[in-house]
């Protein structure tokens, strides 16, 4: 007698409360709940407080399952970075073994490409610097003027011949 | 890791050995850029762009050609000699070395004379200008680029 005059979303009240139903079922049956007395009563028994509706019907988490949902990704964090400093404590604990070689043989590495360098102090197409002095300068037969460029900074010697020079 | 370490010691060995020899006759490499600039035409070669931007600042050419390159291996006191386009000759001797600086000696020959002679000392690696002699319708630039072992 009962159950032929009740709702039909009522079978549905019990898998709604246990979060049971898929996504557009939920759906449906919140939509349901907010226009059906009897479901939206049979939901707040079934939960004993009406907070639950509200939370089916709203997307975004309280404060609550907020502060919830850090402490777990802090939890998490903090688990595998311990897990990633486990893990380096053992690779350091392999590499001391090696250590002294390691740094020797990066150390005489630096020492000799410094060396290189230092030797061959090359630049070639590397017209950044052109420090010139000049110490004398003379002529025959012409005028001489001397001039930095601008970018570069070369020094250009500029020969004003002569007419009977040339 | 011995190994690593006996090949490295190596090679640091046979370096300095290399560097020791080089030093004994450290080789001076000159590098002759010839350039004829001129208005006869608004052409810039672009082998050259970098040095005639800097060069368009100063004198009023539009028309730049690289004409000619020479290369040559010298030493201190060595003369280094190179002809030029308008029976001209440029002489270039490397004196002396002072603290990363080349000390050189740079002389324009004509066959009447000299028209510059000039000592002056350049950082390593570096490049100066000799301009104006004339030639054809415009003049010749030469960039001496002067690089050494220490
Ligand atoms: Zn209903």
């Amino acid at each position: 007698m009962e159950s032929s005059s009740r709702c039909k979303y009522y079978k549905l009240v019990g898998p709604f409360v246990d979060n049971e139903l898929s996504d557009s079922q939920k759906q449906d049956m919140a939509l349901h709940v907010e226009n059906c007395a009897e479901c939206f009563n049979e939901v707040n028994k079934a939960q004993q407080t009406g907070l639950l509706i509200r939370e089916n019907l709203i997307v975004e988490p309280t404060n609550d399952a907020m502060r919830e949902i850090w402490e777990n990704i802090h939890t998490e964090l903090t688990n595998s970075h311990n897990f990633k400093t486990q893990q380096k404590r053992s690779v350091l604990k392999h590499f001391n073994k090696a250590k002294f070689w390691i740094s020797a043989a990066a150390a005489l590495i630096v020492i000799s490409v410094g060396t290189l360098f230092y030797s061959f102090p090359y630049k070639t197409g590397n017209l950044q610097s052109n420090h010139c002095f000049v110490e004398s300068i003379d002529s025959a037969s012409a005028s001489i003027m001397v001039f930095e460029t601008p970018k570069n900074k070369m020094t250009v010697f500029w020969i004003f011949e002569n007419e009977s020079s040339s | 890791m011995k190994i690593l370490f006996v090949i490295i010691i190596s090679s640091i060995v046979f370096l300095h050995t290399f560097i020791a020899s080089a030093q004994r006759s450290p080789a001076v490499f000159i590098k002759v850029d010839v350039i004829y600039a001129s208005n006869e035409r608004a052409f810039i070669d672009k082998k050259i762009s970098r040095i005639v931007n800097d060069l368009k600042s100063l004198f009023a050419y539009s028309n730049y050609e690289l004409i000619d390159i020479h290369s040559l291996e010298t030493k201190y006191h060595q003369t280094g000699q190179i002809p030029l386009p308008n029976a001209s000759k440029l002489q270039i001797v490397p004196l002396a070395e002072q603290a990363g600086y080349i000390l050189l000696n740079v002389l324009v020959n004509r066959s009447n004379g000299y028209i510059m002679n000039t000592n002056f000392r350049i950082i390593n690696g570096g490049t100066i200008l000799v301009g104006g002699p004339r030639y054809k319708k415009g003049v010749l630039v030469f960039a001496i680029t002067v690089e050494t072992m220490r």
